[in-house]
């Protein structure tokens, strides 16, 4: 309890301290260079987006800011060579919240958990869609089921979690999918417009291809609609009591202090609200979410806890 | 001819002792999911199986050779020293490339951390490993310890250093991302 | 921009251990961050990373024709004849050759794909399915495995090994198979490390031994100025056939996604190696002594990959090899271009009555590729022969430097000294195969395409509905098996050389 209300109180703290003092970083300064790990390929639209944060922080408060790539087994890696590292401000990385929630649940051996984390903020959401092409002739969710039930199509993951959410939207709709796994939404996208997959989830990509005709958004994986596509149902709306919420995040060494947490989540946030880092999130991301202190520490947490349910319900 | 083609026997059952651990002993042990799996109800490929390929494809290729020998070039004890010798300089060059650094700015506050992107400091490890390892390679290849071979191993490390830092901003140099 | 590009390009290809990709990785984000991310933006990036691209194939071949070590992964099979020529005192016009068969094999390419580029990669991917694919990058590992080097078993090996040590840590499980509880081992093995210390660190280490041994001077060959280097018409007439041939093979290989330059390269060195054996002068050296046929069909081969791989990338958004990857990195970055079919179509597009801006888009890279051709053809040789004047650097103290750059290459990619041990490691295989007469080369390319290979097989697998003979069930891709056990099994009856 007496925790929650201290990061509730964080929380309003650094909601004042976006809009007077990024500046100063509120009298606190790192002790050297901050090294920012990047749990994404090297550039990709993620990758891309981080290294532009990392120039404005820079450009903002002067602070030097050198990122470097930790990648592999979605951010668990990024997070284990984080965990580690001095909770002074001088260490902080880019992951997904999946790869706290989800893939942290599913790597047991690696010893990462929520709790040994301090989430900084998010940067942007996640409009993931369930995506196919559009000569395929499908134009709604409807259209692609009845040819579902004709015979196994190929359905396009980029992780273990989404796969899980898939099979659990053919068991709910009473279809089933062969579930192809791949690494990163890039190479859905990939599979996808060359016919080797029928269908896939699609985490932004999408957003040109579907402006243009090409592909089309024949649900929502989210909890809300799409903006882009607002009439595809959502995963709720089809039966699937799981969805594929999520957001890329910021996050330090556990135990951080509070000071140096203020400081850096006020400078990344203001990055994404202004600078090249918001123009780029606002064309590849559909514009910046920053959710932070106690409501970032309860998102990680149930992102983490809910990851079990989904677990046991594909058994 | 009849040595060259018993040393490649020998390769050969290098290769085969070598493919059994592996699929005997190193993958069982090593890997989570076996060579298939039963997930979402259905059978996936596990992570074992790609290995256990291809310690047959190195069994396969052992068979080869042995059925087949050619005339082999072989590993001697000379090429071993040689290697000993190397493996000598850079385990050398590479400690010196790593605490140097820490070394000298042990009498600083905070130490070398804060100090691994700040010129001088964060050339120190990177420039006199640099010397000693190009400048140790050198007197090596030659049979002859020169002055010259070690100035231009530090020529080289000064070079190769500006070359990198000067012009990128967010590139670190060795040994400055592991501190 | 290209010019720009296409400088920086040679001269990292010149360089060993700083191949094109890796300078279009770190150009990327420098060049985003001075660009921004407006639609203008990307022609002039693109442009760069094109004459990253095609600067490092040419300049591949300099180190690799001077000094024995390829500059660049593609440019080994340079090394086999390039080397004896500038022992003989013709680096020179070896390097003309390369030069000239480089920007031929490129040309030539650029023209294939501005041509084919709406078509042919259409077709390619409408008959190969998953397993299809699955099934050629076996035969294509076969055919390396058996084709390269004396012996087909230790080809065999030198394959198994580069597909074991890229399984180290990249399994779909949580858990990093094959790691031994390392946890600096948990990223898998950087594809810098593996390629560059094998290759590069292998040879440094195999030369400086034979320098140890032979006490003698050992100074380079030097240039021998008073010898016409220049290419006479004959030259041109008897290197011409082999540069056709090696430019089509490139093409082909190009326009498949997942098998890069080095393959062709080697296809293209050995296939111009079995024409050569019928229709040599007598007096003529050998391939791998230095025949200036060796050297003209290995160049044109890679070279004539770079324009031919951008054909599935603009046609379905799929990279071909690294350099690809970069590029369309580059156009989802910045934004304003999706490749894919739409890609071609006429109008249409986002407004109604203009061009789509699309096919515009393409239209500026094409003309940024020849742009960088003519380059190529015009400083391209001048700025090569420039780079040569390092041949005048004795060895033993060239060496150590290669492979001092080498190592801080790949640590500033990696930023890990365990990286830089890795490398050595690697090296040192590199340096143990290279004395019992085992290529590296089958090695290399295991390596980068061991993870597509098991990628693509575990969606094979699980696409058709986990059928265990899903090799099997389709008419192409049984041809391909049968065709690669065929390969393996032909090259072993062949008598030992």
């Amino acid at each position: 309890m007496k925790k929650i209300l201290k990061a509730a109180l964080l929380a309003t703290f650094s909601v004042a301290l976006i809009s007077v003092a990024h500046a100063d970083g509120h009298g606190w300064k790192p002790s050297g260079p901050i090294k920012m790990i990047i749990a994404f390929a090297a550039g990709g639209g993620a990758d891309t987006q981080a290294r532009l944060i990392a120039d404005d922080i820079q450009t903002a408060t002067g602070w030097e800011v050198i990122p470097e790539q930790v990648t592999g087994k979605g951010g668990v890696n990024a997070l284990v060579a984080l965990k580690d590292m001095p909770a002074d401000g001088t260490a902080i990385a880019m992951v997904v919240t999946e790869s706290l929630g989800y893939n942290a649940a599913a790597s047991k051996g690696s010893g990462i958990v929520p709790s040994g984390f301090t989430g900084l903020t998010t940067t942007a959401g996640f409009q993931m869609g369930v995506v196919a092409k559009a000569d395929k002739g499908w134009s709604s969710f409807e259209d692609m089921l009845a040819e579902a039930k004709n015979g196994n199509l190929r359905f396009g993951t980029m992780s273990p979690r989404l796969s899980d959410l898939a099979f659990l939207l053919g068991e709910a709709q009473g279809v089933e999918f062969n579930i192809v796994q791949v690494a990163g939404g890039r190479a859905v996208m990939n599979g996808v417009q060359a016919g080797d997959m029928d269908l896939g989830f699609m985490a932004g990509i999408q957003r040109k291809g579907v402006a243009s005709g090409d592909l089309v958004n024949l649900a929502s994986a989210l909890s809300e609609p799409l903006v882009q596509t607002p009439d595809a149902p959502t995963f709720a709306d089809l039966g699937v009591q799981f969805n594929a919420d999520g957001y890329f995040v910021f996050v330090a060494p556990g135990g951080m202090d509070p000071k140096a947490r203020d400081a850096i989540t006020a400078a990344i946030v203001e990055a994404t609200k202004s600078g090249q880092a918001s123009g780029m999130i606002n064309n590849a991301f559909g514009g910046a979410v920053t959710i932070q202190g106690a409501e970032l520490d309860a998102l990680l947490q149930s992102d983490f806890e809910s990851a079990s349910a989904l677990m046991a319900a594909v058994q | 001819m009849e040595s060259g083609s018993s040393s490649d026997r020998w390769l050969a059952l290098f290769f085969l002792a070598f493919s059994i651990l592996i699929v005997l002993v190193w993958i069982p042990l090593d890997t989570e999911t076996g060579l298939v799996e039963k997930v979402r109800r259905k059978f996936v490929i596990g992570d074992a199986l790609a290995p256990t390929i291809t310690g047959a494809i190195i069994t396969l290729g052992a068979i080869m050779i042995w059925l087949r020998p050619s005339q082999g070039h072989t590993i001697t004890r000379k090429n071993v020293i040689w290697i000993l010798q190397l493996l000598a300089i850079f385990a050398i060059s590479l400690m010196i490339m790593r605490y140097m650094g820490p070394i000298v700015a042990m009498g600083f506050e905070g130490g070398y951390r804060p100090l691994r992107a700040t010129p001088p400091w964060n050339y120190i490890g990177f420039l006199v490993g640099g010397t000693v390892m190009i400048g140790g390679l050198i007197a090596t290849a030659s049979r002859r310890i020169s002055i010259r071979g070690f100035a231009i191993g530090f020529a080289t490390s000064l070079i190769i250093a500006l070359l990198y830092d000067m012009p990128f901003d967010d590139l670190l140099l060795p040994p400055n991302g592991d501190v | 921009m290209v010019f720009g590009g296409f400088l920086l390009g040679i001269t990292v290809g010149a360089t060993p251990g700083l191949a094109g990709p890796m300078a279009m990785a770190i150009s990327l984000p420098i060049l985003i961050s001075v660009f921004g991310f407006s639609n203008d933006a990307l022609l002039p990036v693109l442009g760069f990373l094109i004459g990253i691209m095609k600067g490092a194939t040419v300049g591949g071949a300099v180190p690799a024709i001077l000094f024995n070590t390829p500059g660049t992964p593609d440019a080994y099979m340079t090394t086999l004849d390039g080397y004896p020529m500038a022992q003989k005192g013709e680096a020179k016009r070896a390097l003309r050759i390369a030069h000239f068969s480089s920007a031929s094999g490129d040309t030539f390419s650029d023209i294939v794909l501005v041509v084919c580029a709406p078509f042919l990669a259409i077709l390619v991917e409408r008959y190969l399915d998953l397993p299809e694919k699955t099934a050629l990058l076996i035969l294509s590992l076969a055919f390396i495995a058996s084709v390269i080097g004396g012996s087909v078993g230790k080809g065999v090996i030198s394959m198994g090994l580069g597909l074991l040590a890229a399984m180290i840590a990249t399994g779909e499980d949580f858990y990093p198979r094959l790691t031994m509880g390392q946890s600096s081992l948990a990223e898998g093995i950087p594809i810098a490390a593996a390629v560059l210390g094998v290759l590069i660190l292998g040879e440094v280490f195999k030369s400086l031994e034979d320098l140890h041994r032979t006490t003698q001077s050992n100074t380079m060959s030097q240039v021998a100025s008073g010898q016409s280097s220049a290419l006479s018409h004959n030259d041109l007439r008897r290197l011409l056939p082999y540069i056709g041939r090696s430019a089509l093979i490139g093409t082909c290989i190009g326009a498949l996604p997942g098998i890069g330059s080095t393959l062709a390269a080697t296809l293209g060195y050995t296939t111009a190696k079995r024409h050569y054996v019928t229709a040599k002068p007598d007096n003529a050296p050998d391939f791998g002594e230095g025949a200036p046929e060796g050297i003209a069909a290995t160049e044109a081969a890679n070279s004539s990959v770079s324009g031919a791989n951008l054909i599935p990338v603009l046609s379905l958004g799929i990279p071909g090899n690294a350099a690809a990857v970069f590029l369309i990195l580059a156009m989802d970055s910045i934004g304003g271009f999706n490749p894919g079919p739409s890609v071609f179509r006429l109008g249409g597009g986002i407004g109604d009555s203009v061009m789509n801006p699309e096919m515009v888009m393409v239209f500026g890279i094409f003309t940024a590729m020849f742009l960088a051709n003519a380059l190529n053809w015009t400083i391209g040789g001048i700025f090569m022969r420039l780079v040569g004047v390092m041949a005048r650097i004795p060895k033993n103290r060239l060496l150590p430097i290669i492979l001092f750059l080498t190592l801080t290459a790949i640590y500033v990619q990696e930023t890990s000294m365990f990286a830089i041990w890795i490398t050595i490691f690697f090296g040192l295989l590199g340096y143990v195969m290279r004395r019992v007469g085992m290529s590296p080369l089958p090695f290399v390319i295991a390596f980068i395409l061991a993870g597509n290979l098991e990628a693509t097989a575990r969606q094979a697998f699980a696409a058709t509905g986990a059928d265990p003979f899903f090799l099997l069930k389709s008419p192409i891709a049984f041809i391909f098996i049968a065709l690669a056990i065929f390969v393996v099994a032909y090259n072993l009856r062949r008598p030992l050389s």
